[in-house]
């Protein structure tokens, strides 16, 4: 039977990888390697990357609320410094049987049949999984950094939606699950370059705790009050919160790095 | 009012270099081929972040129109310019639906 054996949370702010004022950053890149030492380790066969497009895929003409790629994938497009924009292995297979499933669970997602993904996908999978094809990846991206908004809850519904697709999934894959987004940050408005530690805080201590209730409870003012725009990426680790229902967490390190705009928190969710 | 227009030009100058380009060349002509009302256009034309941030427009892009353009060394003056999200926060508080 195919199971999920891990969750992550982890950022992609891209100034990490500009580091304009040349800020030690060493020991956060080196969270990159260390969790994909953990999903080397954990025999993963697949990985579901949740991320928010940055306005930079989806124009005004079509903003989908989930959608899942389904082709072939590389990334990241935009351009950082030490990622090329590299093939992504990926599965259509298994894509697809996720569209099916969500498609006949109350998720009309939306599809991308060939995807050059932004730095939200790009960054977790070519630093945090392996990049010998050996880890296929599946982007899901939703709608956390434009309006409208996918509703909180349903982030973690959509989580629970990827749990049940894969309880119910033939064969053995060993699938990661990744929840991709700074915490606290504000992004092209007047406020960029604040950290709110205590926001980043009340997050990462309800993904210890293995409780969503927290994040489910706040509201979209709330978060873009003490987290900002780019605390609405939240979502991504309600989606992984979702598929590991009362799974505790470890924070592997978080930072307010001064070099960046993001409260930079990495976290792995293990299976209850 | 046009604003999803007035997105769809940030978007198109901020992903594509011919746009961009043209844009830099002659703001108003590339302006001319969007549905924009004439505070828009005025708006647009000048890079007015100030107003084009209380209109409502997306952040992210709208400091990405801004970086296309004058490119990304001129981001201090972008953030001098830019107001608060805490403002459009206080200006929503009325009961609008979105941010």
């Amino acid at each position: 039977m195919a199971n999920i054996v891990g969750g992550y949370i982890m950022p992609h702010d891209p100034l990490l990888f500009v580091n304009p004022q040349k800020k030690e950053r060493d020991h956060l890149l080196a969270a990159y390697s260390r969790i994909c030492d953990k999903v080397r380790a954990s025999g993963a066969t697949k990985a579901i990357i949740f991320g928010a497009d940055h306005y930079i895929l989806f124009g005004p003409r079509c903003l989908p609320q989930f959608l899942i790629a389904t082709g072939e994938l590389h990334g990241p497009i935009d351009r950082l410094p030490g990622i090329a924009n590299a093939p992504i292995a990926s599965d259509p297979d298994f894509a697809n049987y996720l569209v099916n499933h969500a498609h006949n669970n109350g998720f009309d997602v939306s599809v991308a049949r060939d995807l050059g993904v932004d730095h939200a996908i790009g960054v977790p999978a070519q630093l945090a999984l392996p990049t010998d094809g050996s880890v296929q990846t599946v982007p899901v991206y939703m709608a956390s950094g434009v309006e409208p908004y996918v509703r909180l809850q349903r982030a973690y519904e959509f989580g629970q939606m990827v749990r049940d697709a894969v309880a119910s999934m033939p064969g053995d894959e060993r699938i990661v699950l990744i929840g991709s987004g700074g915490i606290s940050h504000w992004v092209g408005t007047g406020e960029m370059g604040r950290i709110n530690p205590e926001f980043d805080k009340k997050v990462l201590d309800a993904i210890v705790a293995g409780d969503p209730s927290t994040l489910l409870s706040m509201t979209d003012e709330e978060i873009m009050r003490d987290g900002g725009n780019g605390g609405m990426e939240i979502r991504h680790y309600l989606a992984v919160m979702g598929a590991l229902p009362a799974g505790r967490g470890e924070v592997l390190i978080y930072e307010a790095w001064s070099g960046g705009v993001t409260g930079l928190g990495f976290a792995e969710i293990l299976p209850a | 009012m046009s604003y999803g227009a007035v997105e769809q030009l940030f978007y198109d100058v901020s992903t594509s270099r011919n746009r961009k380009e043209a844009f830099r060349e002659d703001a108003g002509e590339v302006a001319g081929k969007y549905a924009l009302s004439e505070t828009e256009r005025e708006m647009v034309i000048s890079m007015q972040v100030e107003n084009l941030f209380e209109y409502g427009i997306n952040p992210m892009l709208l400091m990405g129109f801004w970086t296309s353009v004058r490119g990304p060394q001129s981001m201090p003056e972008y953030l001098a310019r830019v107001p608060k999200l805490a403002s459009r926060l206080e200006a929503s508080s009325g009961g609008k639906d979105s941010l």
